[in-house]
């Protein structure tokens, strides 16, 4: 254990300073930050859909949430930038534990449909209020570094630190009771586990992660639309999410990272671009329903089968 | 503005309402139907819609084909387009449920099935808007209320589709089924409905009822790649006003939404009566998490 810490360490260290000293590519720049963007916000959408399965349509509302909050705080009221982050993460969190509480009796996907609501209404409301300057978006963002380089470290340092968090998460007393309350609610507050609380908890530690990973976009765009709150961005978080398997511990990091390389390396298509990734996705999920967790799964399963049948044959053999 | 002013104001907004809501009603019921026989959200809704405006566009407007004979060619094409979806995409995949007991792989595909459609969409025919003037042009006078005959014609093509998708629900042999597999699938199966078949013939006429809207709203909406957006947003406030997967609250939410609409746009104002309607979503929600149905049913107002 402490072993495997120390090699966890290492590699973060290591990439961290290569991070710094990267040289100075800035299309392939883009694309580590924006899947280390997208893995975090998967590990955090992970939470509360895949650990606890309370279905959440709306990821990118809070996610506009906190980009938004931040660049005005910041820009606006010259608050410094790692606070208006901090507030913009808060105020997320603090939206999606509001809008927990009337989702707590409800159940399947019917939160889901009212985080999409409320994402539909913080779209609208972004798109019709002046000082968030309509459906032209915000731009002039003061940003977080004044690097590049910087926010390359800072990507890389924010997937590791979330990770960690949710392996730690997985292991405490929280973890087990979000996975007991997925497997069986019933159970779960028979044997007296807050279950409401721990909704509650879930659902504004995910929408945290959205307002984090909003501001951290935000300030490293330096620009931001109305969209951002819109199904899209949701639609790629929940499909890369999936893809590396829900309810994983780093599936969703690995999907993440994986669909954004997939989406970028398709870019010589052009014009068929999207039309070959939607394509892709179909095709993936038919054949991969469970997603890369899953097929490393599977890969193991046949592997194993294999090895029994082996020795099943060597037994023969000798008999 | 007269003394009348205020009340004649106040009606004509309920009824331009209403008469928009009843499209809205079939929007949420093809919606509710996949959702309470299937069990699927169909996040490529919208896109069924934005096919069907399409398909009125090139028939209806470019080739001057009657726009009766272009109700029934997008019902049968887009009923065929539903079948079709159903037996590739979600029928492979809703036999291996996750976990979570709920298809989370059918959500994915759905939502490639949108992006395929959309992009698709924009490489065939650009990103331009396409549109129709209008099918019917002029209005009846009623007092000093003015109903236009284009909304006649939505209120009344929608209000005839959805009785007649009620009638057939009820009283034909695979409707019959249809409510037997949303009430529960394993007794279905177990009495010998093919629950395959009741599968497809819902994802069909769900498709189906909104290649009608699809149709009639061509002229409000007009046709571009993304606007299947807009009847998304539609069947989502009224599924979730309705209850999801109630057929009867769909019916009801339908006008109520049209309503608030229509008198939010008249007095806050057009960029965010979306906002006031949903905000009313979510006080329903609030109200009664299993929407307007149940508290219909609590009061004891509909017999199953």
């Amino acid at each position: 254990m402490r072993k495997k810490t120390v090699i966890i360490a290492a590699i973060l260290i290591f990439l961290m300073l290569y991070a710094l000293v990267f040289p100075e590519q800035p299309y392939i720049r883009s694309v580590i930050i924006t899947a280390c963007i997208f893995a975090t916000l998967c590990q955090f959408y992970n939470i509360c859909y895949g650990i606890v399965g309370i279905s959440n349509f709306g990821f990118a509302g809070f996610m506009a949430i906190g980009a938004y909050t931040s660049a005005l705080l910041a820009t606006e009221l010259h608050v410094p930038v790692v606070i208006s982050m901090l507030a913009g993460t808060a105020l997320a969190g603090l939206a999606g534990f509001i809008l927990m509480i009337p989702c707590l009796r409800m159940h399947g996907f019917t939160p889901g449909i009212v985080t999409l609501a409320f994402a539909k209404i913080v779209q609208v409301l972004l798109s019709a209020l002046k000082f968030t300057n309509g459906e032209m978006g915000y731009w002039g963002i003061i940003p977080l570094f004044s690097s590049k380089r910087y926010y390359l470290a800072f990507a890389i340092l924010m997937v590791f630190a979330t990770l960690l968090f949710v392996q730690y998460l997985m292991k405490s007393r929280t973890g087990l009771a979000f996975r007991i309350i997925n497997d069986d609610q019933g159970v779960a507050e028979s044997i007296g586990t807050p279950v409401n609380a721990y909704k509650l908890l879930a659902m504004a530690l995910s929408c945290a992660g959205a307002g984090f990973g909003g501001a951290f976009y935000a300030h490293y765009l330096m620009t931001i639309t109305p969209s951002l709150a819109g199904m899209s961005y949701t639609c790629e978080v929940l499909c890369m999410t999936m893809f590396g398997g829900l309810g994983t511990i780093a599936g969703p990091a690995v999907g993440a990272i994986i669909i954004t390389v997939l989406t970028e390396s398709l870019r010589f298509l052009q014009d068929y671009r999207t039309l070959t990734y939607g394509i892709l996705l179909i095709l993936l999920i038919l054949f991969y329903p469970k997603g890369i967790m899953g097929l490393v799964e599977a890969v193991k399963n046949r592997y194993s089968v294999k090895l029994t049948r082996e020795t099943e044959g060597g037994a023969k053999n000798a008999g | 503005m007269g003394g009348t002013g205020f009340m004649t104001i106040l009606i004509q907004n309920l009824l331009n309402g209403l008469m928009m809501g009843m499209v809205y009603s079939m929007i949420g019921m093809g919606f509710s139907l996949i959702f309470g026989i299937v069990r699927v959200l169909n996040f490529a809704y919208g896109e069924f819609y934005m096919f069907a405006s399409y398909l009125t566009f090139y028939l209806g407007i470019q080739a001057k084909i009657p726009i009766w004979i272009v109700f029934l060619i997008n019902f049968v094409v887009l009923f065929l387009f539903g079948v079709l979806t159903e037996k590739v995409l979600i029928n492979s995949l809703r036999n291996r449920t996750d976990s979570h007991g709920e298809h989370s792989g059918v959500i994915i595909a759905t939502f490639g099935l949108q992006i395929v459609l959309q992009s698709a969409a924009l490489l065939a025919f650009g990103g331009v808007y396409l549109g129709a003037a209008s099918y019917t042009s002029g209005r009846y006078r009623l007092g000093e209320l003015i109903i236009g005959k284009e909304r006649l014609l939505m209120f009344s093509v929608s209000l005839v589709v959805i009785i007649l998708t009620l009638l057939f629900m009820k009283f034909s042999k695979i409707g019959r089924a249809m409510r037997a597999v949303s009430q529960n699938r394993n007794a279905a199966r177990l009495s010998g409905i093919n629950v395959n078949k009741v599968y497809a013939v819902s994802f069909g006429l769900s498709s189906a009822l909104i290649s009608i809207a699809g149709t009639l709203l061509l002229p409000f909406y007009s046709t571009y790649p993304t606007v299947g957006t807009i009847a998304m947003d539609k069947a989502f406030a009224v599924t979730l006003m309705g209850g999801l997967g109630s057929i009867e609250g769909a019916i009801i939410a339908g006008p109520l939404l049209g309503i608030l609409e229509s008198l939010a746009a008249s007095y806050v104002g057009n960029q965010i009566k979306e906002a006031v309607a949903f905000a009313c979503v979510i006080i329903v929600l609030i109200v009664s998490p299993k929407g307007l149905g149940q508290l219909l049913k609590r009061k004891g107002g509909l017999k199953r």
